[in-house]
């Protein structure tokens, strides 16, 4: 959809915020995963496909987050390869926060090249209580 | 934590009130007062906040305050220049360390039960057995909470990058080789940093200043000529070191004469090779006239079955090779092969050279045996991308074997093969206490 929305047919596009509704993105959804594992027969396999899931929406957050950052250096992933980046075009990536952010989702918005926040938005970044180690390139 | 708390650590650049925010719930609907505040706050013209890459201003712009005309300019300004001084590696280094990680997360057998255990709990609401240690600050006494402890992430004995290759199915991206600095420490310990090894160390440390020289080192552009010293200069030049952090930097670190891959990465090359259990001939570690002799190669193949082109050299008893030329010790196989046509040789993925790399280096595997052998294996694998090149290793020097092998390392392609055997992968984790007891050979 980003990229649907920055294309050259949209016009001359210079920003692209993101402005999420009663809040503003909590990463991956949790439940998502844990829906994908009830076609289990086993807790082994519960947890194998519990696993697969999370690495599938890691992925995909991922790939938004890479995308708003638009590094130019060619060693990029695939789907980048070959493209011009957002701030190749011109754009500023700018993330608004009007309700709260956790996780992934604030790794996201901090990938943006401005971030701003409401005053009573609350903010959220740990992974490891999940006992996730987290990725959307937080480091 | 708050908007403002976010703010002062950087990780919001403006924070902006709304009408009814003394309210819970917010209010439904959209707030048009707030949507007309933030379009005002990026108005053309107006000064903003912004990202740490937005603020690296182009020469033109040098004293005119940031707004959003400037920001995409001055991001590409980041990208672009300020990269060239090698402290700022592709995010996609960045995202395939932290992606392996979390393929550890979802999938390790220690820490996917932890993840998987504390997932369920939230998602189905199950009533926590006690407070987390965090938040009960009425008890200091309480034992710390797991997760403030660095064997949190602890994964035992796995070699790095195997997550990929065992749970995936692939070969793990090439950044891999020396993208371990990347990660973010948060309990740091005085690590030993060598030039070959992986680094965890806060940037604007003296350390920091080592692993610059490493991705020096790594570049693509390695040339045993070049003068680092210039490069490693600007580098302390640009970095945010106060000015006396900058000259102990200089005055501690960076030798008086021109540093150079002799001069630097050749001895660090050293010991590594001591660290992994190998010693290196007392010739080996003498540099000056460069002239090693290096053990006999196996030529690139045009044959058929890559095991054929394992070649199985024994030493004589005093370390040398029967044509008289010295060799660098190199670990045995954990099953030593038994024949130059074992397949093993070419499953596990044998570097084309006898040069000895560490596994935590390149992320190809060394080979290790526990039974006492002065035994040595050279073999060439085509499997490999360093067996693709047409020219044959340099034969001539130590140092421009080890500038080849890092100029195939820095143009093989983006994956390196798995080995067929992952099992035989978790032997090879550096640090392993077998490794390290052994010693000289």
């Amino acid at each position: 959809m980003i990229e649907w929305a920055t294309e050259a047919e949209r016009g001359q596009v210079v920003a692209l915020v993101l402005m999420g509704g009663q809040y503003f993105s909590n990463g991956i959804a949790l439940n998502t995963i844990e829906h994908a594992a009830k076609a289990a027969t086993s807790p082994e396999e519960a947890d194998l496909l519990a696993g697969k899931e999370t690495w599938a929406n890691i992925n995909a957050i991922d790939d938004v987050v890479e995308l708003l950052a638009g590094d130019t250096h060619p060693d990029r992933s695939l789907f980048l390869v070959g493209k011009e980046t957002l701030v190749q075009k011109g754009i500023t990536t700018i993330a608004v926060l009007r309700g709260n952010a956790a996780a992934g989702g604030v790794a996201l918005a901090a990938a943006c090249d401005i971030v701003m926040a409401s005053a009573n938005a609350v903010i959220n970044p740990a992974y490891r209580a999940m006992g996730l180690h987290g990725s959307e390139l937080h480091s | 934590m708050s908007a403002e708390a976010a703010a002062k650590l950087g990780l919001v650049d403006l924070v902006l009130s709304r009408s009814g925010e003394s309210s819970f719930p917010p209010p439904l609907g959209p707030d048009y007062d707030f949507e007309r505040k933030v379009s005002l706050s990026i108005s053309p013209g107006v000064e903003i906040q912004a990202a740490p890459w937005c603020l690296c201003k182009a020469p033109e712009d040098r004293g005119v305050p940031i707004t959003i005309d400037t920001v995409t300019r001055n991001k590409l300004e980041y990208f672009s220049n300020f990269r060239g001084s090698f402290t700022r590696p592709p995010l996609s280094f960045y995202r395939n360390e932290e992606l392996s990680q979390m393929l550890l997360d979802c999938h390790h057998p220690h820490r996917s039960q932890r993840y998987h255990n504390r997932r369920r709990a939230f998602i189905r609401k199950i009533k926590c057995g006690k407070t987390p240690s965090r938040y009960a600050m009425n008890n200091q006494s309480l034992v710390e909470d797991d997760e403030h402890r660095p064997e949190f992430d602890d994964v035992g004995e796995w070699a790095r990058g195997l997550e990929w290759c065992q749970f995936l199915g692939e070969g793990f991206a090439k950044s891999m080789i020396w993208s371990g600095w990347t990660r973010i420490v948060l309990y740091p310990e005085e690590t030993k940093f060598s030039m070959l090894s992986e680094g965890y160390q806060y940037e604007g440390s003296l350390n920091a200043f080592e692993m610059v020289v490493q991705r020096i080192a790594m570049s693509s552009s390695l040339n045993a000529s070049l003068d680092y010293h210039s490069l490693v200069q600007e580098w302390v030049d640009a970095s945010e070191c106060s000015p006396a952090a900058r000259e102990d930097i200089v005055g501690k670190h960076l030798p008086k004469s021109a540093l150079t891959f002799d001069s630097w990465v050749l001895p660090q090359l050293d010991q590594d090779l001591e660290q992994f259990g190998m010693t290196p001939s007392a010739s080996l570690s003498s540099t000056g006239s460069g002239s090693q002799m290096i053990a006999p190669l196996t030529p690139p193949s045009s044959g058929p079955a890559p095991s054929s082109q394992a070649t199985r050299t024994k030493l004589t008893d005093d370390g040398m090779f029967p044509n008289g030329t010295e060799s660098l010790l190199f670990p045995k196989a954990d099953v030593a092969p038994k024949s130059s046509d074992d397949p093993s040789l070419a499953a596990l993925g044998i570097p084309l050279v006898a040069a000895p790399i560490p596994t935590r280096s390149f992320g190809l595997p060394l080979i290790m045996s526990s039974a006492p052998s002065t035994e040595f294996i050279v073999a060439s694998s085509p499997r490999l991308p360093f067996s693709r090149e047409a020219s044959p290793a340099p034969t001539d020097s130590r140092e421009s074997l080890g500038l080849f092998i890092l100029e195939q390392v820095a143009r093989s392609p983006t994956v390196i093969p798995p080995p067929r055997e992952s099992r035989r992968w978790s032997r090879l984790n550096s640090g392993h206490p077998d490794l390290l007891s052994r010693g000289s050979i």
